[in-house]
């Protein structure tokens, strides 16, 4: 029972780790925006 | 003077109208001065007045700057709920400006990664083209161009950055150093490696004259991606460098430094050098405690690299620091469970169970 656990366990973490494997990065810029801009009208 | 107000002695529409003034008057100091001092019973009553006295026009100023409060807060929720609400009110009155507020649900949804979100909000300004100062249309392409680019369509990234650089016709240079870093981030996906580093090296050029130590390190780490698929270790050295060079000037309020630690991270972790890969890692980390991603970082490198020690360590931190919902996301907590079980760490695995039975019950109370 303790090695069908262990088994499963690393097959687990092999197939968790391989959707979230560490990939690179791009680093990209970050999105224009300017929270001064308003139109106040009466 | 918010807090003073009596709302129940509100009789007249002029009166009700001060008010209104007076809290847009509030709202823009708040956010100027950075002190945002308030509650959510001041803004039901608000919102309480401006829907008696029927005040489209200024609720539509005064939802977007409660946006625009909440985003320099960093609650992205409420920013979007005002944003909304802004644009909601816009639709009743004759405004033809509504390309601002548009433009901030657009930034919103690039910053919670709803990429089509983003592209479907900014489709609504393209009828408003004529009101839109050239200028401005350059921003709205850039977002979309940014958005495009993150849904891996980037060759129609491209076309959005070109038409954002036609617009720029008064030189802003902060502005097209973003479409400039962009454009060769786009060539680099594309594998047109030779156009990427032309476009680097046009940003470079106007770097050399400004003290945006992030962006040239952030430029520098994208260089390496080139010379990673060519395999010129030598290339990947001398960037390495100049970007660890320019660390120690980079202030810790950088949009770009996370991702700078957590890219420093990889390449180290492709040269093998795994205790620079944790170096960086664990200094994003110091930085950005609560930061999902970082801890999801530092949890994967140290199962890669089985570090027990380590996890466990983080694990504890997680639920010492009543960060355990952190566990919820990316699969962590059954990447940590299934390590402890691999290991024969019964006990470990049933206190981590019952933690996180316990923090279930817990949340389950309070809603």
């Amino acid at each position: 029972m303790k090695k069908i656990i262990r088994i499963l366990s690393t097959i687990t973490i092999i197939a968790l780790l391989s959707i979230s494997i560490l990939t690179p990065l791009q680093l990209d810029p970050p999105p224009l925006k300017n929270i001064t801009e308003h139109n106040i009208i009466d | 003077m918010i807090r003073k107000i009596n709302y129940l002695a509100i009789e007249k529409k002029e009166d009700a109208k001060r008010v209104v003034d007076i809290w847009i008057s509030e709202l823009k100091n708040m956010i100027k001065t950075g002190s945002y001092n308030i509650s959510d019973v001041n803004i039901n009553n608000l919102e309480k007045l401006l829907m008696e006295w029927k005040f489209f026009n200024k609720k539509v100023i005064i939802y977007e700057l409660l946006g625009d409060l909440y985003s320099e807060i960093g609650d992205i929720n409420r920013e979007y709920t005002y944003y909304l609400k802004s644009l909601e009110n816009y639709f009743i009155t004759n405004r033809n400006d509504s390309y601002v507020i548009i433009n901030k649900i657009v930034v919103n949804s690039i910053k919670t990664e709803k990429y089509d979100q983003a592209i479907n909000f900014s489709n609504l300004i393209v009828p408003l083209s004529k009101d839109i100062p050239k200028e401005y249309k350059g921003k709205v392409c850039y977002n979309r161009a940014l958005s495009f680019k993150k849904l891996e369509k980037y060759e129609r990234a491209l076309k959005e950055i070109n038409l954002a650089e036609s617009y720029a016709y008064e030189i802003d240079y902060d502005e097209m150093k973003k479409f400039l870093m962009l454009k060769a981030n786009c060539y680099i996906k594309l594998h047109r490696y030779f156009d990427a580093l032309e476009t680097y090296r046009q940003v470079l050029w106007i770097l050399e004259y400004m003290n945006n130590y992030d962006e040239k390190c952030a430029i520098y780490l994208n260089i390496i991606d080139i010379y990673k698929d060519k395999g010129d270790k030598e290339k990947i050295s001398e960037y390495i460098n100049k970007a660890v060079n320019l660390l120690p000037n980079i202030s810790k309020e950088s949009y770009y430094l996370k991702y700078i630690y957590l890219e420093l991270g990889y390449i180290y972790k492709y040269l093998k050098k795994y205790n620079l890969t944790e170096k960086y890692f664990k200094k994003a980390f110091e930085i950005y405690p609560n930061d999902i991603e970082v801890i999801s970082k530092l949890l994967d490198f140290y199962l890669e690299v089985n570090n027990d020690k380590e996890i466990f360590t983080l694990s504890e931190n997680l639920f010492n620091s009543k960060k355990e919902d952190i566990l919820n996301e990316n699969q962590n907590f059954n990447k940590i469970l299934s390590l402890y079980l691999e290991n024969d760490y019964i006990k470990e695995s049933k206190d981590l169970l019952n933690k996180m039975i316990k923090g279930d019950r817990m949340n389950e109370k309070n809603n």
